[in-house]
């Protein structure tokens, strides 16, 4: 296992009140493994990434990266980890420095980490055509590159200081679907070749279940589902990934005609005062008046299949 | 011929901007019936919206629509009839509904507004009322004095919508009108603009980037790159029977849920640059079977059927 | 058919290639400078300031006038062809007094504005960065400076220092930070949840570095509109200063000066007035000009 999370918590304290953003969040990845983490806005699924990368201090639970204990480490401490976790973003305008050139973004994991210096542009050149692109241009500016080319150098940024694990926060969500591909494509490659493991986070069920191996299913801050990624999509057990799956679009005219969409009442609620016990309750077709003051765990359904609801 | 409700004939549209004219519609040709939903699909910077906005002169200052002729329901449109068919015969609804509403001012108030600009003859309040509860917004009497802030993602789509079709429009557009939510609320939002659709008859352009949806919801489909117009054909015809490269190619790149694991083949390159178009077909040095002639000549449009056709040099080639 | 049947033959990917327009590299501050080209306005104002600054540090010496030289014989001069702005009541030529009072409300307008970009750069900076307590009680402190009247700091440094220019110089230094204090601030707690600092964070960069590689060369863009509208700020304060009285001393002559002496006789010698007044208004507007073009080249909404 390169990382095993258990019971993580992370509130935000605002002026309105607390956000139970992740509340109790538990899984291993294994190495080499992609294990998706699949849910709609406000769910917490890019708060959980950012909580286990240390961007935000925990509020509970315990984050074992490689067998080590990282949760509480100071920022010197973590020094040595940052070279081996890193994260690829997803909005590529604003996840590259302006002010940079391609080659200086590239780098400067390489100066923070004090690899040596007469390494760095052989290494800046290497990682350019590492992700598909030409050592000419590391002398450009973001501004110049398209968005598939800017998501490239955020990937190889991430890759200057060879990380085991990448936690990719929806690195294609905001990438036209030509593109896409060209970048999953280059991830599963990367993977293979450098052995990575990727916490893959997206909202994009067709695309999550493409990359992963396993996919956990996040609403309000807890994961709902966790199983094989085929047998997720092929036998989903809880309520909410059933009419999630069924809302998804096909690009296919008579599937799509054919399909029967299990409807949702409402929107997700808010956060800030999550309903007692399952807290889907409120737009679950099936909740029962038990629900309210049951607090659901995920249970294994045999198969590596768990399930956070007692009547499934 | 006459239940064609808009038809835009050879539209050109560009902005200016310091470095140069972007061409940001080259040349589209095409036309809208009664009752029927034509989805356009495209990347970004394929003209799709920039089409969308020429046609409602909404394409702002530096955008100006270069040539073409726009007719709807048989009177041409120009720069001075357009203020007066927007948002009464054609209304359009925006992809985010955050900056589409104004914060200060209740729904009721911005509701009842689109009836007092039209001169709506009848009950102000009722409509609004009946048009809130359409839309699936209830109490709609009481949440006619909320202010936009009190509204989710979600409800605040079906706001605008309210908005849009509280004139009963003939035609509505909607750009991208999904792309902000999540799957569960989108399917909620499309479901909700059929009902409007079965109850009132009117026709919808819908501008997306998910052909997903498209597939689900188009009568006709447009699939658009570079500014002009790839291939033009029913649900069916793009779907089953696809003819451009670029369409296969973009159909080819979705992952295939029949079979999850097998490598996604996506489209080489690097979008349109529209400052510096190439003479002949936009998607020539991304295309797979890309000839000599699709560098310097515009292709030709071919047609497959009454309604299917498509643009690309192979259609020569037999 | 009636093509070449040449034409149909595969595309090679060199030709592929050559389809393919590279258009030359430009770094966003050469961007921001062409299109700054562009805006007329803005380029009329930088001619003006060019002018002034080039007016002010050479025409005292290819006059042929003294600034403080005396002559009675022409005391109350109108405007002439030996003195073109006419001659003050010690029969000093206007003009050239004007050209060396460009030269004292130039360099109090410029000092001025690099000591607050200097302290307020970093003072801003390091607040917005730290956020929560630190940032609250560096921001209150700014909220002090900002709120006690320049006149109350000019009169009590004057009581330690003594009246004249070192006094300006040590008040403008003191209370013009605060502004730009501000504007960086805004900019950094802007600027810090962007994804590319999450980045550098995740790399593992120290607090200093994302400050001053990453956070603060992004901020520069509002720091340079600040300070083309603090300088005019800086040159009027000082005007208004000197004006009341609270400002250089005779002989020197800064506008402010020069304008406070014309005022008694404004009914007999209007020129007198006009001309320093005129150079105050000039000088400001055109830093306005070129400011507001700054911001209009610096907006990223125009960025394509």
């Amino acid at each position: 296992m390169i990382l095993e999370v258990t019971g993580l918590k992370k509130y935000f304290d605002t002026p309105a009140g607390i956000v139970h953003s992740v509340d109790g969040v538990s899984f291993k990845l294994a190495k080499g493994e992609t294990l998706g983490l699949v849910g709609e806005s406000g769910c917490g699924k890019t708060t959980t990434g950012r909580t286990i990368i240390r961007l935000y201090e925990p509020d509970g639970g315990r984050i074992i990266f490689d067998g080590q204990d990282i949760t509480r480490k100071s920022s010197r401490d973590m020094l040595p980890f940052r070279k081996r976790m890193q994260m690829i973003f997803q909005d590529p305008y604003a996840s590259l420095n302006p002010r940079m050139t391609a080659g200086d973004i590239i780098r400067e994991p390489m100066i923070i980490h004090g690899l040596p210096k007469d390494e760095h542009t052989d290494r800046v050149s290497h990682l350019l055509r590492l992700v598909g692109l030409n050592s000419e241009q590391a002398g450009r500016y973001p501004h110049e590159f398209s968005g598939g080319q800017r998501q490239r150098i955020g990937i190889a940024r991430a890759l200057a200081v060879e990380p085991e694990m990448i936690v990719c926060d929806e690195p294609v969500s905001a990438l036209d679907v030509s593109i896409q591909a060209q970048i999953v494509n280059m991830l599963e490659d990367l993977q293979k070749s450098l052995g990575l493991s990727y916490l893959f986070i997206a909202h994009d069920l067709s695309m999550i279940r493409h990359i992963s191996t396993r996919v956990a299913v996040m609403y309000l801050g807890r994961i709902v589902e966790l199983s094989g990624s085929d047998e997720l999509y092929s036998r989903p057990m809880h309520p909410y990934t059933v009419s999630l799956l069924s809302a998804v679009p096909i690009p296919d005219p008579d599937k799509s005609d054919m399909r029967k969409l299990v409807a949702l009442k409402g929107e997700v609620p808010s956060a800030l005062n999550p309903p007692s016990g399952c807290n889907f309750r409120t737009r679950c077709p099936e909740a029962k008046p038990e629900c309210s003051h049951l607090t659901p765990e995920l249970e294994d359904k045999g198969n590596g299949h768990y399930c956070a609801c007692p009547f499934v | 011929m006459n239940d064609e409700i808009l038809s835009v004939d050879g539209l050109h549209a560009s902005y200016f901007t310091t470095k140069g004219e972007v061409r940001a519609v080259d040349g589209v040709t095409f036309s809208v019936r009664r009752g029927e939903v034509l989805g356009i699909a495209g990347e970004s910077g394929s003209g799709k919206s920039a089409a969308m906005l020429s046609v409602m002169g909404l394409s702002g200052s530096a955008g100006k629509v270069t040539a073409g002729r726009i007719t709807f329901r048989g009177h041409e449109v120009t720069s001075s009839t357009i203020k007066e068919l927007r948002g009464k015969s054609i209304s359009m609804i925006f992809q985010d509904p955050m900056t589409s509403l104004n914060p200060v001012l209740s729904v009721g108030w911005q509701l009842g507004e689109v009836l007092r600009r039209h001169k709506w003859q009848g009950d102000t309040r009722s409509r609004c009322v009946e048009m809130l509860e359409r839309v699936g917004i209830v109490p709609a009497a009481e949440r006619l004095g909320h202010y936009p802030h009190e509204f989710s993602g979600g409800q605040r789509q079906r706001i605008m919508t309210a908005m849009a079709v509280i004139c009963n429009p003939e035609l509505l557009i909607a750009d991208e009108p999904t792309t902000a939510l999540d799957v569960t609320v989108q399917a909620q939002i499309l479901a909700m603009m059929r009902e409007l659709r079965e109850a009132s008859g009117m026709s919808m352009i819908l501008i997306t980037h998910d052909l997903g949806v498209l597939a689900g919801e188009a009568d006709r489909i447009l699939i658009m790159y570079g500014g002009r117009i790839m291939e033009e054909g029913t649900r069916r015809e793009i779907f089953y029977s696809t003819a451009h490269p670029y369409t296969k190619g973009l159909l080819r790149s979705l992952p295939n849920p029949e079979r999850p694991r097998e490598r996604l083949t996506p489209i080489d390159g690097q979008p349109p640059d529209l400052l510096s178009p190439p003479k002949g077909c936009p998607y020539v040095r991304r295309c797979p079977q890309a000839m000599r002639i699709c560098l310097g000549h515009r292709p030709e449009t071919f047609t497959l059927s009454g309604t299917h056709k498509y643009s690309c040099w192979l259609g020569v080639k037999g | 058919m009636m093509y070449d049947p040449e034409l149909f033959l595969p595309l090679n990917p060199e030709d592929k290639e050559t389809a393919e327009t590279l258009r030359p590299s430009l770094t966003y501050w050469q961007d921001v400078t062409g299109r700054l080209m562009h805006d007329r306005l803005a380029m009329f104002g930088l001619a003006v300031i060019v002018a002034v600054i080039v007016l002010a540090v050479f025409g005292p010496v290819l006059s042929a006038y003294e600034y403080d030289a005396q002559d009675f014989m022409v005391s109350n001069e109108p405007p002439s062809l030996a003195h073109w702005f006419g001659t003050d009541m010690f029969g000093r030529d206007i003009f050239v007094r004007v050209l060396y009072g460009a030269r004292i409300s130039l360099s109090v307008g410029f000092l001025a504005s690099f000591i607050s970009l200097f302290i307020g750069v970093i003072y801003g900076g390091v607040s917005g960065f730290s956020g929560g307590r630190t940032d609250n009680i560096m921001m209150r402190v700014v909220d002090v400076i900002y709120s006690v009247p320049v006149m109350i700091y000019v009169i009590l440094i004057m009581v330690v220092v003594g009246p004249g220019l070192k006094s300006i110089f040590i008040t403008l230094g003191i209370s013009y930070w605060a502004p730009m204090a501000r504007i960086v601030r805004a900019e950094v707690m802007r600027l810090k949840n962007e994804e590319f600092i999450l980045a550098a964070k995740v790399t593992g960069a120290s607090p200093p570095r994302i400050l001053f590689r990453h956070l603060i060369p992004n901020a520069m863009g509002s720091v340079l509109v600040t300070l083309t509208f603090s300088i005019p700020g800086a040159i009027f304060t000082e005007a208004f200063l000197s004006f009341v009285g609270l400002g250089v001393s005779a002989p020197m002559a800064s506008w402010g000066v020069l304008s406070s002496d014309a005022v008694g006789s404004l009914a007999v010698y209007p020129w007198q007035l006009f001309f320093p007044a005129g150079a105050i208004s000039i000088t400001i507007l055109a830093f306005n000009f070129l400011g507001d073009g700054l911001r209009d080249a610096l907006d990223p909404k125009l960025r394509k």
